[in-house]
């Protein structure tokens, strides 16, 4: 019993992190209809930010925190108004190749600026440790885990009561109708991708004191995608639920399976479900009639 | 019709002569009158990047001093590093591009043992020596061919060094925590050689793959087996997180051991002394700049004050590979053969590197330099050494 609490401990650190990532999948792909594939290079991109803010400038971990989040999010800004709102209303196809691309200069930009030996990142709380009834809690995990839990609470917020939350809800159901009604569609993309450049550096900063900060990174990326899927694309609580699953799943599968289980569940999670439930747990997503 | 047949037959007549006499006349390949060319398909940007740029950096390091000094038989090395990535294709490529086109003489330090491995057989149809890779796979230089030279303590040494050093200290239960690549095996198969010999096995074996971020559940199942002793056969990173996941999760008596990989200042730098009490194993052990001869004292401070850091052990694995084949060349003359060159190699006995490792000998039918190992451990974000030279085979 205390392995398995054990284990749902580290899936839900983990899954927290792809629930993050498949957070800043669904925003950008509700609004603007793109599939982001570099979500897991500005996760990455975030990490190497703040280290560097911490190591190069002495910053303070909370300060390096805030500014990381803060240039991400002016980062992913500038990518959406000069590079991606070009490729709005192309094929599908182009959409996801360039941010494929995207991803494979972030990742030998990173090498080129950050070199390629694994930073240590120093978190305040990065060897503490709990004992709760027998499972040992590590305070990385917690932070993980409260982080999510205030990321995700701030968004809510923001979306249900900000009149630009509001704004960015209409635009993602109806870009003309929106535009009509004079909310200034373009800058609200570029937003919501600032958006999701922040939420992946917040991830990427929650998790480094676990990964060590290299341009591996990314590779959370791909299983993030399959928690985004799993929830149902469109859906935003469905991709926060889809990341713990996977992380869960993760955990379980390679304590109790065969050894290697642990790197496929997440894929064949993602397979059984597209065969089973296509639009996802919690899919919203209509069919396209034709 | 018949004309012009008959003159591009003549053309080609010609041109196969030309050719053929050419090639009577050519000398050796990778040497001209003016310099010899070395190939390395090395990682500059990949996952073993870290090690690949410090053997790159100082390769050329020595390559500059041994030009400056006037070349070798008035000839200068000129040195090729192609990126390969950590990619067994890239590598494939890079070394045909370095075979074809630029015609090496010799290749050395390409990172990684699958690498080695896909990239051999076209060094061997080309007749082109494989000198000192960074792979320190048993397979680099045994069984023996002519043209596989590797001179420190392999993988299967290093474990199996450490392996010895555990057994010592009375542990009975040793389990491995491996990447699932021939490297990783590797690595587990010398721990099993070396417990094999105390009457011992490995009780519990988990794997990962080498851009795995989480080792939770892999630590989970090791501790539920009891293991006393965990061989890693990871790199830097998956050590970390191994040895980290372990003892975060309050898993403290259990002793990890890895090879040279972990042997490495991001391991032991790890904040807060997260990897304290870490054993790595190594067949270059870096003595603290003070303790190293007056070479390596040199060498040290002109590879920190061009790259801004310390020489790792892969830089000192290659400095020292150039070195060597300086020496050989050297020693084959003027009119250097790829066969004297060999001879020359397996000739060499004795040699003391400028960091002051155990000294190297090779022979017809031995090519690894030195097999002992040197066990240490990490305290306070540096290494000590706790045993060695070790070698296993004594």
């Amino acid at each position: 019993m205390t392995e398995l609490s054990q284990l749902i401990v580290y899936g839900l650190a983990t899954g927290c992190i792809y629930s993050l990532i498949a957070l800043g999948f669904v925003l950008i792909y509700k609004a603007t209809e793109m599939v982001n594939f570099a979500q897991g290079d500005l996760l990455m991109l975030g990490a190497f930010v703040a280290v560097t803010f911490i190591l190069t400038l002495g910053l303070s971990y909370w300060l390096a925190f805030i500014l990381a989040v803060i240039v991400m999010a002016a980062f992913s800004y500038g990518l959406d108004a000069v590079v991606l709102r070009r490729v709005i209303g192309q094929p599908q196809f182009s959409v996801v190749m360039l941010t494929i691309g995207l991803g494979f200069i972030f990742r030998a930009g990173a090498t080129m600026i950050w070199g390629t030996e694994p930073y240590n990142f120093p978190a305040p709380f990065s060897s503490g440790v709990s004992v709760v009834g027998g499972v040992v809690i590590s305070h990385v995990a917690i932070s993980i885990v409260v982080g999510t839990v205030v990321l995700c609470s701030i968004l809510w917020a923001f979306f249900r009561f900000s009149k630009l939350g509001v704004a960015m809800q209409a635009a993602s159901q109806n870009q003309l109708a929106a535009y009509y009604m004079g909310v200034p569609v373009k800058r609200i993309f570029s937003l919501i991708w600032a958006i999701s450049g922040g939420v992946a550096a917040v991830a990427g900063i929650l998790i480094a004191p676990l990964t060590l900060v290299d341009n591996t990174m990314s590779m959370l990326g791909l299983k993030a995608f399959a928690a985004a899927v799993l929830g149902g694309f469109g859906s935003i609580p469905g991709a926060l639920v889809g990341g713990i699953l996977i992380g869960m799943i993760e955990q379980v599968s390679g304590a109790y399976f065969i050894d290697g289980s642990k790197d496929i569940a997440a894929y064949a999670t993602l397979l059984l479900v597209l065969l089973l439930r296509p639009q996802g747990l919690f899919g919203a997503v209509g069919r396209k009639k034709v | 019709m018949k004309a012009r047949n008959l003159l591009t037959s003549t053309l080609a007549a010609l041109a196969l002569a030309l050719s053929s006499s050419g090639a009577s006349q050519a000398q050796t390949r990778g040497v001209t009158d003016t310099e010899v060319i070395i190939g390395s398909a090395g990682d500059l940007s990949g996952p073993a990047a870290n090690n690949g740029l410090a053997s790159a950096h100082a390769m050329q390091l020595r390559v500059d001093e041994i030009n400056a000094a006037g070349g070798i038989h008035g000839r200068k090395l000129r040195l090729i590093v192609e990126d390969a990535q950590y990619q067994v294709p890239r590598a494939v490529q890079a070394a045909n591009k370095l075979i074809n086109r630029d015609k090496i003489f010799a290749m050395i330090g390409t990172v990684g043992t699958p690498q080695n491995n896909a990239v051999f057989p076209l060094l061997e149809q080309n007749n082109i020596p494989s000198l000192f890779p960074l792979s320190q796979a048993r397979v680099m230089w045994s069984p023996v061919n002519k043209l596989k030279f590797q001179f420190n303590a392999d993988y299967r040494d290093q474990v199996g060094g450490a392996v010895k050093y555990m057994v010592d200290q009375k542990k009975t239960k040793f389990c491995a925590e491996y990447q699932d690549t021939d490297f990783g095996k590797d690595i587990v198969t010398g721990a099993e050689e070396e417990l094999k010999k105390a009457g011992l096995s490995i009780v519990a074996k988990s794997t990962h793959k080498p851009t795995d971020t989480d080792l939770g559940t892999q630590m989970i199942n090791l501790r539920k087996a009891g293991c006393e002793v965990v061989v890693l056969g990871t790199l830097g990173r998956d050590a970390i997180i191994a040895y980290t996941t372990a003892r975060r999760a309050g898993w403290t008596d259990v002793e990890f051991i890895g090879v040279s990989p972990t042997y490495d200042p991001a391991v032991s730098g790890v904040p807060d002394g997260g990897t304290d009490g870490l054993y790595a194993s190594t067949g270059v052990w870096i003595k603290p700049r003070e303790e190293m001869p007056e070479a390596g004292r040199q060498m040290f401070d002109k590879y920190k004050a061009a790259y801004g850091s310390e020489p790792t052990v892969s830089a000192m694995i290659s400095y020292i590979g150039i070195d060597l084949i300086a020496i050989a060349l050297e020693k084959a003359g003027k009119d250097v053969t790829t066969e004297s060159f060999l001879a020359a190699l397996e000739s060499i006995k004795d040699y003391n590197d400028a960091f002051g490792n155990p000294p190297q000998n090779y022979s017809a039918d031995n090519h690894q330099g030195s097999n002992a190992a040197f066990v240490t451990r990490v305290k306070g974000g540096a290494y000590e050494l706790i045993a060695g030279p070790i070698s296993h085979t004594d």
